[in-house]
C-alpha cells in the first residue's frame, strides 16, 4: 500500500474503537457501497461531477448483476432508462452495447406509453459496466465488504457518516456516503422447506448493516422477492413455442450514438439451440427471439397438491411479496378460474444455454418446480440449470429519506435501489444516479438536485416513495405520473439535458445536440402550419396511396398532421412535389413534432394543470419546522407532517391524512414565519 | 373586528400596508357569493385572481352598449350594467360591476364584484355563470386566505383567518361525514367503480403489455364510462332535492298579463307584497319572496308577463322572467279560469316550452340548479267566478300537467294549491329524485365529473389512442375522490392487481 495515501483521518471522525491506527485508510469525497444498478450510476454520477469516488463491492465478478430477469425496460421503466440516460448515465448506454433483442412496446395505446424493451446478454451487461466504471476517471473500485459506519455527532446530537471499516481492517473516508446494498442485507434465501443466508443464489448475505443503521437511529422491516427458475435451452422443445421477435426496425435507449457502435456482445453467430425463423432475423442487429410456451391444468394441479410446501403458504416466509410480481402458487391460488398462464422463455445470453422461465417465479421445492415445468407442452423434458428461490431481506422504510435520497437520521447517508424498498433494476438506477449526485453535492456542500413529479419519471418514484413508503415492494407504474402526456421517453432529454449539463453530467457537445433538436421541432411545427396544400390531382393519389380519408378543400400541412392516420414522413412525402422542403427528423425529433401538433390542447390542458399546482410545490417548508406547537392542525395531520416533515407544501399535500383545511393552516403558519423572520 | 365582516368587506379604502407581497400569476381565479345567505338589498358576487376581468368581460354589458362591443372597464370605478348568460344572450340581472385591479383590492389580486339585487336565486345563478366562465367556487375561508398570503391583513389577524378556516372547513367536514356515512357516498363510489373500471382496463393494457391482460374492448369502456355518467346524472338530478329541502323551493309564477299572478303571490305570502292593479303589465320586475308551505321553505317569484313588448324596460321585465322561469323548481301556470284561453296563453306555454327544449344545448353553461326541468302546475285561477276554461282546455297548453283551481278572494281559495305544492315536493314526482347532494361544493364536483366523462366518451370515440382516453376519466376519478376523500392512484393500482392477473 502506498504510504502517501495515508491520508489523516478527520478529527471528528477519530473513533475510539478504531486501535491501533488502520494500516489501510484514505479519504474520498463520496464512497458508494454495493455495485449493483443503483451503485454503478451512484458512483459514475459523483466522479462524473468531479468528485474523488469509491466504489466498494463485495465482489468485482458481481458487478451490475442481473439476478432475475434478463430484460431492460417496459412501461414506465423504459422511460427511467431514457431519463437515467438524460441525466448521463449509464443504464441506457450499457443496454445498447448488451442487447440480444429489442422491442417498442405499446405503440398503438398513446405516444406517451411507448417505452422500449430490450433483452440482454446478462453477462456481457455486468462486463461492459464494470469496463465503463474502470474507465472513469476519479472513481476507484475495490472488492471489500464493510463492517462498519463511523459518524460523529454535531452540537444538535445528529449524526453524521465518516467513513466505512472494511472486514479487512481498511478505514475510508468520505463527508458523503452511499448505501447500495440491494437484498443483500440479512438476505435469506428459501427454496422449498431449506433456507440459507444469502443476498443471491451463490453469494453470501452482508450482516451488520442493519444493526449500525439501527444504531444510527433508522427503522429497518422486512420484504421478500423471488426469481423463477432457470432451465437448460438444450432440453427445451422450441417446436411447441410461440417465436417473439425483435424489433425490425433500429431502436436503442441511449441518445449517445457512441454505444450503439461499441457492441460487447461475444462476436459469432449465437448459440445455435435457439432456432430463429426467417420472420425473426433482423437485418439492422443480429437478435434472439424469445419464446411462449403455455401452463396447463396439470401444472396447476402439481401446484395446488404442493401448496403445503410452499413456503408462502406454510409459513416460512413472512416478508410482504410484490402484487405485480406474484408467484405462481400466488397466481394459481388467487386466480383459480384461469385455466391457463403464459411463460416466457428468454434466453440469458447470446452463448448461454441457460434460460429465464419468466412467469414462473417460485419457491417451491426443487422436485416441485421440475414437475410444474415438466407438465408444460414443450418443457416435457427440461432440466432445470439453477432452482427458483425466494429472498428476505432488510430495507429502509422510505418514509425516512428526503427527496435527496439523504437519510433525514444521519447527515451524509444516502440510500439507493432495493435497500429502500423498492423493485427492479431501473428503478435502483434511478435511484442510484440521483443519491449520487446529491452525494457528491452534499460533500462540496452544494444545493441538492431534486426533480418534481411533472419533470421526470424520477420525480415520481422518488416523491412517492418518501412520501407514501411502499407496503410491498414498490415498482414504477405510467399510472402513478399525474402528467403521463409530458413525460414521455422520447423526450427524457429534451426535459432533463439542461440539468444534466448544469450539473456537469453530459458533454457541451451532447448538450448542443438537444438543443439543435428542439430548435428544429419548433421550426419544423411553425413549417407545417406555413405550408398550404391544395387539393391537386397528384395530392388525391398521394392520399389514396396512403390510405387517407380525402382531402376535398385546401388546408396546412399541420391540419393534415392532425388527422389520427398521419405521420410526419407522410407529411414529407405529401410536400415532396411542392417548393417546400421539411427536414428529415430522427424518430423522436418527429415523435416531438407530432405531439406538438396533433396533441397541442391536451398538451395545454395539462400543462395548465401543472401551472395551477406548481405555487404549492415551490413554497418550500423549513426542515426545522416543529409541527407539534403549530396550532390550527388537526392532530392527524400533525403526525403525518411530523413523521415524513414534507420539503414543500406540494408534497404536504400528498401526504395521506392532510386535507386542504390543514394545507391552507401550514400556508397561514409558514407566511407567519417568514414575515416574523423578515421583520426581525 | 370580527373575520366575517372583515370577508364581507367589499373592498379595502385603506392604503394597502407594506408588507411585501407576492401575489401568484398562475393562480386560479375563484368566486363566491360574498353577502351573508338570505334576502338583503344587494348581494355581491366577487371574482377574484387573474381570470376576473376576462371573465367581467363576458358576463358583463355595459347599459347603453351592444353585445359585444368592446368594453375596457376602468378600475375602481362603479359601472352600470347587466349580467347576461354569454351562452343565450339572456339579460339575468341588473348590476352594478365594480372592475378592481390588483393590488388596491380585498385580496390584492384582480378582483370582479357584482353587486346584484335579484335576491339568492339571482346571485347564484351569476356565481354559476362564473363557474362556468373560468372561476372555481372558493374554498371556504380562502378570499381572506389570499388576501392574508398577499400581504393584505397583518399577522394579528392570522389567528382569526385560521380560526376561520377551521371552523368552516370543521362544519363542512361533520356535513360531508354526514353524507358519506349515508347513501351520498355508496351512490358516488358505484359512479367511481364504474370508471375505474374502464381505467383500469385503460392502464393495465399500458403497464402491462404481454401479459395475460385482455386488450380494452371500446364497447366495453364506453359502457362503463356511460354507467358513471347516468350515476353522477341521477346524483346530479338529486342534487336539486336536496337543496329544496335545504334551501327551500324555488316558485316561479307565470303566465300572460293579467290573470292574477301577483294576487296569487299574495295570497300565499298573505302580504300585499306586489302592487296589484287592474293594468295588464303592472309588475315589470320579478318579485321575490320568501314563504312557508306546508312546513317547506318556498322562494315565490312573481315575474312579470311572458309577453314581448316594445317598452324597453318591460323587455327588461321579460327577460327576467324568463330567467325565473329557468331557474325554478316550480312553476305556477297561472290562467285565467273566467275567460276563455287566449292567444297570449298560448303563446306563454310555447314560451315556457322553448325554455325546456332549448336547454340540452346550454347543458354545459346551465347552473346546477337547473340541472333538472321544473316541474309544472296549470293553476285556473279566479275560481270564484264562472268557469269558462275547463281543465281539459287548461292541460291542452302542457299535457300531463296538474291541473289546481285557485281564487285570491276568499282565504282557503289557495289551500288547494298549497296542498298541491307541498304533495309534488314532499311525496310523488319531487322525491323520485335523490336528496343526496346537499351542498353546492358536491353539486360542483359531480358537474365537473360529468363534464370529464363526456370528454372520455368523446376521445373514445374520437380515434385517439387509450392512453387520451385515460386523461379524461382519472380528471374525472380525482373529482369524485373530492367527495368521497379518496386518491385515484392507490385505488386503481388495487383495482388492477385484483381484477387481472399480472406478473411476469
Amino acid at each position: 500500500m502506498n504510504p502517501s495515501k495515508q491520508a489523516n483521518p478527520p478529527d471528528q471522525a477519530q473513533s475510539p474503537e478504531i486501535t491501533p491506527e488502520p494500516r489501510v485508510s484514505d479519504r474520498y469525497d463520496v464512497i458508494v457501497v454495493g455495485a449493483g444498478h443503483a451503485g454503478c450510476e451512484a458512483a459514475l454520477a459523483s466522479a462524473r461531477m468531479g468528485r474523488r469516488t469509491l466504489l466498494l463491492t463485495m465482489n468485482l465478478d458481481s458487478i451490475a448483476l442481473m439476478p432475475c430477469n434478463p430484460s431492460i425496460g417496459g412501461p414506465a421503466k423504459g422511460h427511467l432508462v431514457r431519463e437515467i440516460d438524460a441525466l448521463g448515465g449509464e443504464m441506457g448506454r450499457n443496454t445498447d452495447r448488451t442487447f440480444i433483442q429489442i422491442r417498442l412496446l405499446n405503440t398503438s395505446k398513446g405516444p406517451a406509453v411507448q417505452a422500449l424493451r430490450a433483452q440482454c446478454d446478462k453477462q456481457a451487461y455486468r462486463l461492459s459496466m464494470k469496463f465503463a466504471l474502470e474507465q472513469q476517471e476519479r472513481l476507484e473500485l475495490k472488492q471489500a465488504t464493510i463492517t462498519q459506519l463511523l459518524s460523529r455527532q454535531d452540537a444538535s446530537g445528529k449524526p453524521h457518516v465518516t467513513g466505512v471499516v472494511t472486514t479487512n481492517g481498511a478505514v475510508y473516508y468520505a463527508p458523503s456516503i452511499v448505501l447500495t446494498t440491494g437484498t443483500f442485507i440479512n438476505g435469506r434465501l428459501v427454496v422449498g422447506e431449506k433456507t440459507s443466508a444469502g443476498g443471491r443464489a451463490g453469494e453470501g448475505p452482508a450482516l451488520g448493516i442493519s444493526e449500525a443503521l439501527r444504531q444510527l437511529g433508522l427503522t429497518i422491516r422486512r420484504f421478500k422477492t423471488g426469481t423463477p427458475p432457470r432451465i437448460d435451452g438444450r432440453t427445451i422443445n422450441f417446436s411447441q413455442a410461440t417465436v417473439q421477435p425483435g424489433s425490425p426496425t433500429p431502436l436503442y435507449f441511449s441518445s449517445d450514438t457512441t454505444a450503439r457502435e461499441d457492441v460487447m456482445l461475444p462476436s459469432g453467430r449465437p448459440n445455435p439451440i435457439y432456432p430463429i425463423p426467417a420472420e425473426a432475423e433482423t437485418g439492422w442487429r443480429r437478435q434472439l427471439p424469445c419464446y411462449l410456451v403455455h401452463t396447463t391444468t396439470r401444472t396447476h394441479e402439481i401446484i395446488k397438491a404442493n401448496l403445503d410446501r410452499s413456503p408462502l403458504y406454510n409459513g416460512i416466509i413472512e416478508g410482504i411479496g410484490p402484487r405485480y410480481c406474484p408467484s405462481i402458487e400466488d397466481k394459481v391460488v388467487r386466480f383459480a378460474s384461469k385455466e391457463t398462464h403464459q411463460v416466457f422463455l428468454e434466453p440469458e445470453g447470446w452463448r448461454t444455454s441457460e434460460v429465464y422461465v419468466q412467469g414462473m417465479n417460485t419457491s417451491l421445492p426443487e422436485d416441485v418446480q421440475i414437475a410444474m415445468l415438466r407438465s408444460i407442452p414443450g418443457l416435457e423434458h427440461v432440466e432445470l440449470m439453477r432452482v427458483g428461490y425466494a429472498v428476505e431481506y432488510d430495507y429502509v422504510p422510505s418514509d425516512q429519506l428526503q427527496l435527496t435520497l439523504e437519510t433525514k437520521a444521519v447527515g451524509g447517508l444516502f440510500l439507493g435501489g432495493q435497500i429502500n424498498g423498492t423493485s427492479g433494476y431501473e428503478e435502483a438506477g434511478a435511484q442510484g444516479i440521483i443519491a449520487g449526485i446529491n452525494a457528491a453535492l452534499h460533500a462540496s456542500g452544494d444545493e441538492p438536485f431534486i426533480l418534481r413529479r411533472e419533470e421526470a419519471y424520477i420525480g415520481v418514484l422518488i416523491d412517492d416513495l418518501v412520501t407514501q413508503p411502499p407496503l410491498e415492494p414498490y415498482r414504477l407504474h405510467t399510472s402513478r405520473a399525474e402528467h403521463r402526456l409530458l413525460l414521455r421517453h422520447d423526450n427524457a432529454d429534451l426535459r432533463l439535458s439542461d440539468h444534466a449539463y448544469r450539473l456537469g453530467l453530459i458533454s457541451d457537445e451532447r448538450h448542443a445536440q438537444v438543443h439543435e433538436r428542439q430548435r428544429l421541432a419548433r421550426s419544423t411545427v411553425a413549417s407545417l402550419e406555413a405550408t398550404t396544400i391544395t387539393p391537386t390531382k397528384s395530392v388525391a393519389t398521394l392520399a389514396a396511396s396512403l390510405n387517407w380519408q380525402p382531402i376535398s378543400q385546401k388546408t396546412t400541412a399541420a391540419e393534415l398532421l392532425r388527422r389520427p392516420e398521419v405521420r410526419y414522413t407522410d407529411i414529407q412525402q405529401l410536400v415532396a412535389a411542392l417548393p417546400v422542403t421539411l427536414p428529415v427528423l430522427d424518430e423522436d425529433t418527429a415523435t416531438e413534432v407530432e405531439m406538438q401538433v396533433k396533441y397541442a390542447g391536451y398538451i395545454r390542458k395539462e400543462q395548465q394543470s401543472i401551472q395551477r399546482t406548481r405555487r404549492q410545490e415551490e413554497r418550500l417548508l423549513p426542515p426545522d419546522l416543529d409541527y407539534h406547537t403549530l396550532k390550527g392542525l388537526r392532530t392527524e395531520a400533525r403526525q403525518h407532517l411530523e413523521r415524513v416533515r414534507p420539503r414543500t407544501l406540494g408534497q404536504a399535500s400528498r401526504l395521506p391524512g392532510v386535507t386542504p383545511a390543514d394545507i391552507a393552516i401550514l400556508l397561514i403558519q409558514v407566511e407567519r414565519l417568514r414575515r416574523t423572520a423578515t421583520s426581525a | 373586528m370580527s373575520t366575517q365582516t372583515t370577508q364581507l368587506e367589499p373592498q379595502d379604502r385603506e392604503q394597502a400596508q407594506e408588507i411585501p407581497s407576492e401575489v401568484d400569476p398562475n393562480s386560479e381565479t375563484i368566486a363566491a357569493i360574498a353577502t351573508p345567505p338570505g334576502v338583503g338589498g344587494v348581494g355581491i358576487v366577487r371574482i377574484s385572481g387573474p381570470e376576473a376581468f376576462a371573465i367581467g368581460r363576458a358576463l358583463f354589458r355595459r347599459s347603453g352598449t351592444v353585445d359585444g362591443a368592446p368594453f375596457e372597464p376602468v378600475s375602481h370605478l362603479l359601472t352600470h350594467g347587466f349580467v347576461i348568460d354569454p351562452a343565450t344572450g339572456e339579460r339575468v340581472d341588473e348590476v352594478l360591476a365594480a372592475f378592481m385591479r390588483a393590488p388596491r383590492t380585498y385580496t390584492r389580486e384582480d378582483v370582479l364584484e357584482f353587486q346584484a339585487h335579484g335576491g339568492p336565486l339571482i346571485l347564484r345563478r351569476i356565481l354559476a355563470l362564473a363557474l362556468a366562465n373560468g372561476a372555481r367556487a372558493a374554498h371556504p375561508g380562502e378570499m381572506t386566505l389570499r388576501a392574508f398570503l398577499n400581504g393584505r391583513l397583518d399577522l394579528a389577524q392570522a389567528e382569526a383567518v385560521m380560526a376561520l378556516i377551521s371552523a368552516e372547513s370543521e362544519a363542512g367536514r361533520r356535513l360531508a361525514l354526514r353524507q358519506l356515512q349515508g347513501e351520498l357516498s355508496t351512490r358516488v363510489q358505484q359512479a367511481r367503480t364504474a370508471a375505474m373500471g374502464a381505467l383500469a382496463r385503460i392502464e393495465a393494457s399500458i403497464d402491462f403489455p404481454d401479459e395475460e391482460v385482455p386488450p380494452p374492448d371500446p364497447a366495453e369502456l364506453a359502457m362503463l364510462i356511460a354507467e358513471a355518467q347516468a350515476e353522477v346524472a341521477r346524483l346530479l338530478a338529486g342534487a336539486d332535492r336536496g337543496r329544496i329541502l335545504r334551501e327551500g323551493l324555488r316558485v316561479a309564477i307565470v303566465g300572460r298579463p293579467n290573470v292574477g299572478k301577483s294576487s296569487l303571490l299574495n295570497a300565499l305570502l298573505r302580504t300585499e307584497r306586489a302592487i296589484v292593479t287592474p293594468i295588464a303589465g303592472t309588475t315589470r320586475d320579478t318579485v321575490e319572496e320568501r314563504a312557508s308551505i306546508g312546513g317547506i321553505p318556498v322562494h315565490l317569484v312573481d315575474t312579470a308577463g311572458l309577453t314581448p313588448s316594445d317598452d324597453p324596460i318591460e323587455r327588461i321585465g321579460v327577460a327576467r322572467s324568463r330567467a325565473a322561469a329557468r331557474s325554478a323548481d316550480l312553476l305556477l301556470f297561472v290562467l285565467d279560469g273566467s275567460e276563455p284561453l287566449n292567444d297570449l296563453d298560448t303563446a306563454a306555454a310555447q314560451e315556457l316550452h322553448a325554455l325546456n327544449t332549448d336547454e340540452p344545448e346550454n347543458e354545459t353553461v346551465r347552473d346546477s340548479s337547473t340541472s333538472a326541468l321544473p316541474l309544472m302546475l296549470l293553476v285556473l285561477n279566479k275560481a270564484d267566478l264562472p268557469a269558462v276554461t275547463g281543465e281539459q282546455e287548461a292541460q291542452a297548453l302542457w299535457p300531463g300537467a296538474q291541473v289546481v283551481h285557485s281564487s285570491t278572494l276568499s282565504a282557503d281559495g289557495v289551500a288547494a294549491l298549497e296542498q298541491a305544492i307541498t304533495a309534488l315536493v314532499l311525496g310523488g314526482e319531487a322525491q323520485s329524485g335523490d336528496t343526496l347532494v346537499a351542498s353546492a361544493r358536491h353539486a360542483d364536483a359531480l358537474r365537473r365529473a360529468a363534464e370529464h366523462l363526456t370528454a372520455a366518451q368523446a376521445t373514445l370515440t374520437g380515434d385517439l389512442p387509450l392512453d387520451f382516453v385515460s386523461i379524461d376519466l382519472r380528471a374525472a376519478l380525482e373529482t369524485l375522490g373530492e367527495i368521497t376523500g379518496e386518491t385515484a392512484t392507490g385505488d386503481l393500482l388495487d383495482r388492477i392487481f385484483s381484477e387481472f392477473c399480472i406478473g411476469k
